[in-house]
């Protein structure tokens, strides 16, 4: 299992290099950070001063050269909107995203997963009807319009929590109900599904044949089995999970790294937009590689070489 | 097993009916909406619609920021929303079916490169990558498709590489291989016909998440530019309005939950229907 661990650890940087590489290319699609960033009386020694600051005299590969050097000095560069580096900016923002996004997360599979459960045990009923009618509908919800909704709710017209920003244990409520329901769907429908695939096997039926309780071959032999498809599918939220904290956090003006990171787009500060980018694609292969080692730790079938 | 009444076939109709009603909507647009989506009255401004007793008497759903008519917006932005969202799904069914059958077929050091640059942006979310494309690109209609197709085709890829990766050992792929049958030829009669229906239900499916991504790009400033009337939008403009006209967005994101809704309905009772061994994957 080390050496598994080992080879997937060695075939980060090549993910991080192709992500290196797109938003290299992108962020050079953009236009000139010089004309957005200096204003109209700026002076020709300004524009010489950040253009060289940039490296944007240099021709395209020999800044994208220049770029992986610095990147490997875990180096983004200043950023031009706040003082300080590019990554002291955004690892501040790091613990408000991650502290979201583990409220999010967790409440998301821990209600998922019981109403997969009830979905799965009532298949066809219409528990089962209700709470995947409920899912297809959060499926489809825009997650903005759930937290505006929310807002309007508990915020405008209850005065319990407050619309938005960062502050006590009140401040997360609305911001990881709205994140939660983004996932809490998957969570159901696969839940459900995972549960009825299993109640076909054999060792099922030998269970219930055997004269165990429903109740019993549900706890014994079918959520233990259940838990590795619903481990594997979290690994693929995690994206998901990433993404919906970029809108979470823009809607509640949530202090982190994906609100920085659209507001670092529309300021045009390169190197908080590559330095954000970088965390959230190494949060997402980290997570997903404690997914893995969780999945082997749990299911010895699956225990690779 | 037993099955209940809410099937396959009650997910099909209902789904179907509501995905019929909003095409209608947005092709009939000219000739049911009262007014011009872009015509601005300020002296209606804010008007609250039916429900209220400050009612405008001839803006049903109430107007917007600009007093421009609600209900006519709305009934434009489906136009919008449809049009981005199939164009981009079948932009990005093109380019995932065609590297899947080809990585498929090759096998070898094609398959590799296709599906291993496919796994690492799957890794990747993609609104993300939308928002650094629309970021760079702006947002036209075109430049949305074009994104939202290139940040999804690799859904489609795996979906076909697998199929088409067991169908190639079949005997009448073989023997199309043996006559000479070039990749395209293959492709074209013998493997798009196989793979057919799983597509049909991913595409069905994806549209939906299409309109989502759409209307969230949107609301972060980086969809089509005001005025265009996309669902998107007015949601955004009425986030600013949250307090003085609520109705602004939540019957934005009533149009937008309403018809993605239904392409998800339709999707999963035809997946249920067509293919029962995979649902919920």
């Amino acid at each position: 299992m080390v050496g598994y661990i080992i080879r997937r650890l060695l075939f980060l940087p090549l993910t991080l290099l192709l992500v290196a590489f797109v938003t290299f290319v992108v962020l050079r699609l953009t236009g000139n950070p010089v004309d957005i960033f200096l204003d109209i009386n700026r002076t020709p020694e300004q524009v010489a001063a950040l253009t060289q600051r940039l490296h944007l005299d240099q021709p395209l590969p020999v800044q994208f050269l220049i770029f992986l050097r610095d990147l490997l000095h875990g180096d983004f560069g200043e950023s031009l909107q706040f003082s300080g580096s590019a990554v002291s900016v955004v690892s501040q923002r790091v613990g408000a995203t991650l502290q979201l996004a583990g409220a999010g997360l967790a409440l998301a599979v821990v209600l998922g997963v019981l109403g997969g459960i009830v979905c799965a045990v009532w298949r066809d009923r219409l528990a089962d009807a209700v709470i995947s009618t409920l899912a297809v509908v959060g499926q489809s919800m825009p997650s903005f319009w759930l937290g505006l909704l929310l807002i309007q709710f508990f915020a405008l017209q209850l005065h319990w929590l407050p619309t938005s920003g960062y502050g006590d244990a009140r401040h997360v409520v609305l911001p990881a109900a709205t994140l939660a329901t983004i996932l809490l769907p998957n969570f159901v429908l696969i839940t459900r599904t995972a549960i009825l695939e299993l109640m076909g096997e054999q060792f099922v039926v030998t269970g219930r044949s055997k004269g165990l309780s429903r109740a019993r071959v549900l706890t014994t032999h079918i959520l233990p089995n259940a838990a590795n498809p619903v481990l594997s599918f979290l690994g693929i939220q995690i994206g998901t999970l990433m993404a919906g904290s970029i809108i979470t956090e823009t809607i509640y003006a949530w202090p982190g790294v994906g609100r920085l990171l659209i507001n670092s787009i529309f300021h045009r500060d390169v190197p908080v937009v590559e330095a954000s980018v970088f965390f959230i694609a190494i949060a997402i292969a980290v997570a997903n590689l404690m997914v893995d080692v969780l999945q082997m730790l749990i299911d010895p079938r699956i225990r690779r070489p | 097993m037993r099955r209940g009444r809410f099937g396959p076939t009650f997910k099909i109709s209902l789904g179907g009916c509501i995905v019929l009603l909003a095409v209608l909507t947005a092709v009939l647009a000219p000739l049911i909406a009262p007014w011009d989506p872009y015509q601005q009255d300020l002296m209606a401004r804010l008007k609250p619609g039916f429900w209220s007793a400050h009612a405008a008497p001839d803006h049903i759903l109430g107007t917007d920021n600009y007093g421009r008519d609600l209900l006519s917006r709305l009934i434009y932005g489906s136009r919008l929303s449809i049009l981005v969202g199939v164009s981009s799904m079948l932009f990005s069914a093109l380019i995932g079916s065609v590297a899947g059958v080809i990585a498929g077929l090759r096998g070898g050091a094609t398959e590799q490169v296709i599906m291993r640059f496919a796994d690492a942006q799957m890794a990747f979310p993609d609104i993300l990558l939308a928002i650094l494309l629309t970021a760079a690109l702006g947002g036209s209609a075109l430049n949305l498709i074009i994104v939202l197709g290139v940040s999804r085709w690799m859904i489609y890829a795996r979906v076909v590489f697998g199929l088409t990766r067991s169908l190639r050992q079949r005997p009448f792929v073989e023997a199309a291989t043996l006559y000479g049958g070039g990749d395209f030829y293959i492709m074209w009669q013998h493997i798009l016909p196989q793979v057919m229906p799983v597509l049909t239900v991913v595409a069905t499916l994806q549209v939906a998440q299409m309109i989502l991504q759409e209307t969230a790009l949107s609301f972060l400033g980086l969809g089509m530019p005001p005025p265009a009337a996309t669902w998107g939008n007015i949601l955004a403009e009425g986030n600013t309005r949250l307090f003085a006209a609520p109705w602004i967005a939540n019957l934005a994101g009533l149009a937008i939950i309403v018809l993605v809704w239904g392409i998800n309905m339709l999707g999963n009772g035809l997946r249920e229907q067509y293919d029962p061994n995979t649902v919920g994957r």
